[in-house]
């Protein structure tokens, strides 16, 4: 397990935005997916598996401690603003975009969200994405196309009214 | 795809890449452990479907013969351990170590025949003792999978203190807002043990102490032990009485000075 558990860890992150939260659902997943482990069918790729428990786990840690969905927004905003570019100038700019990818991030759909923030933000792959999002491949495709669709259109509505 | 569209996706990627996620704990090594202590638990859960018969102090005092066939049989077998098994817990319990020789002889001696034992407990201090170790109400809560059940009433805040009970359950100690038991500053003990213990090993009797009546708690059947004497020196394993009950697989005995009706109201309280 050990060799899951950062992607394991901060995809709970990301969905619960808090760092005991996701330790507990980590923990938790892992014992549950030792506990399942005659479920898993025998030749399946293993990680997307084990992530959808995780996230199953998140999920019910964000429930319990009510946090509103798309907290992954908060701790990508807190997580990003400690780096930055060297020269001040492509600071402010980076930061500028920053801000302004993840507020038109926020203003997405929560499916479409998630879609984003699995496969640009952990760098899952689509089967990844798919056990996480519990649907099939071929949905995450169309959802991450018509995500990055909105997504431009919001960033051109924040431009225009900007 | 359009450039665009692949420009917007560095960008997504670089925003990932940017994130800088806390340390990523040991969750693997965690769940091993717990997974570790489960497996240890295993054997001492089945164990206690054999009891190691204690309480001799009760027994010794009062002895009495109790068809129980009302109680169901989780808490037939833990009110067995209660009565006539003794190491849970009592205010002022016997000032013996668990593996002492006093404690070996009471565990191997029938109830019927347990007078020596009271002899020879004569440690003559009520100061309260419980085996177990002290934990958080946090603790308690894990140790009985989150079913942790209270008092609510307003009478008793949180519990004061809280030891683990020898029987993978939790004793409460709760210290002020009831009459005191004895000179122990506690005024009530509500011990908590689950019930997934054998139901066939009682053979329909036990040896228990006097005056034991049929209650029920809040339509649960359950038993109500009451104390014959004021508490003494030589007979400091009795300073309450005693109710015994179940309730959602947990068995249950609540400690305190307080009349029958007074001891039914708090225990249906308790949630």
């Amino acid at each position: 397990m050990r060799g899951y558990q950062e992607v394991a860890f901060r995809t709970a992150y990301l969905i619960t935005g808090d760092v005991s939260a996701a330790e507990d659902a980590t923990q938790e997943a892992f014992v549950k997916a030792y506990r399942t482990l005659g479920r898993f069918r025998s030749g399946a790729p293993f990680r997307p598996w084990l992530l959808a428990i995780v996230a199953n786990e998140a999920r019910n840690q964000r429930r319990v401690a009510a946090r509103r969905a798309g907290l992954f927004l908060r701790a990508a905003q807190e997580g990003t603003s400690e780096n930055s570019p060297s020269s001040p100038e492509a600071a402010v700019l980076a930061a500028e975009r920053r801000e302004e990818l993840l507020e038109a991030i926020g203003g997405l759909r929560e499916e479409a969200r998630w879609a984003i923030a699995c496969r640009y933000f952990l760098g899952l792959s689509e089967e990844e994405t798919a056990a996480i999002l519990g649907c099939a491949r071929g949905t995450v495709k169309s959802r991450l196309s018509r995500a990055l669709t909105s997504l431009r259109a919001e960033i051109a509505k924040e431009g225009d009214a900007g | 795809m359009p450039d665009r569209e692949r420009e917007l996706e560095r960008e997504l990627r670089e925003l990932g890449a940017l994130i800088s996620y806390p340390p990523t704990p040991d969750a693997a090594r965690a769940a091993r452990n717990l997974l570790d202590e489960e497996e240890d638990e295993r054997p001492r859960r089945f164990s206690l479907s054999f009891p190691t018969l204690r309480w001799a102090a009760v027994a010794a005092a009062f002895v009495l013969v109790v068809a129980v066939p009302a109680l169901s049989p989780t808490l037939r077998a833990t009110v067995s351990d209660w009565f006539v098994a003794g190491d849970t817990q009592m205010a002022g319990g016997p000032a013996v170590d668990a593996g002492s020789p006093e404690r070996e002889s009471e565990a191997n001696v029938p109830a019927s025949g347990a007078s020596k034992s009271s002899e020879a407990v004569t440690t003559p201090a009520l100061t309260p003792q419980f085996s177990g170790e002290r934990i958080t109400l946090q603790e308690a809560q894990a140790r009985m999978g989150g079913a942790l059940l209270l008092p609510r009433t307003p009478k008793l805040g949180k519990p004061d203190e809280i030891y683990t009970s020898p029987k993978d359950g939790v004793v409460l100690v709760y210290g002020a807002g009831l009459p005191p038991l004895g000179d122990t500053g506690i005024s009530l003990v509500l011990t908590e043990v689950p019930g997934d213990v054998e139901p066939a090993y009682l053979a329909g009797k036990i040896a228990v102490g006097s005056k034991l009546d049929s209650v029920m708690v809040d339509g649960h059947p359950g038993y109500w032990s009451l104390a014959e004497r004021p508490p003494s020196q030589m007979d400091r394993h009795l300073l309450g009485n005693v109710l015994l009950w179940e309730q959602r697989g947990v068995a249950l005995r609540l400690e305190a000075n307080l009349p029958k009706e007074q001891a039914v109201r708090i225990a249906e309280s308790v949630r």
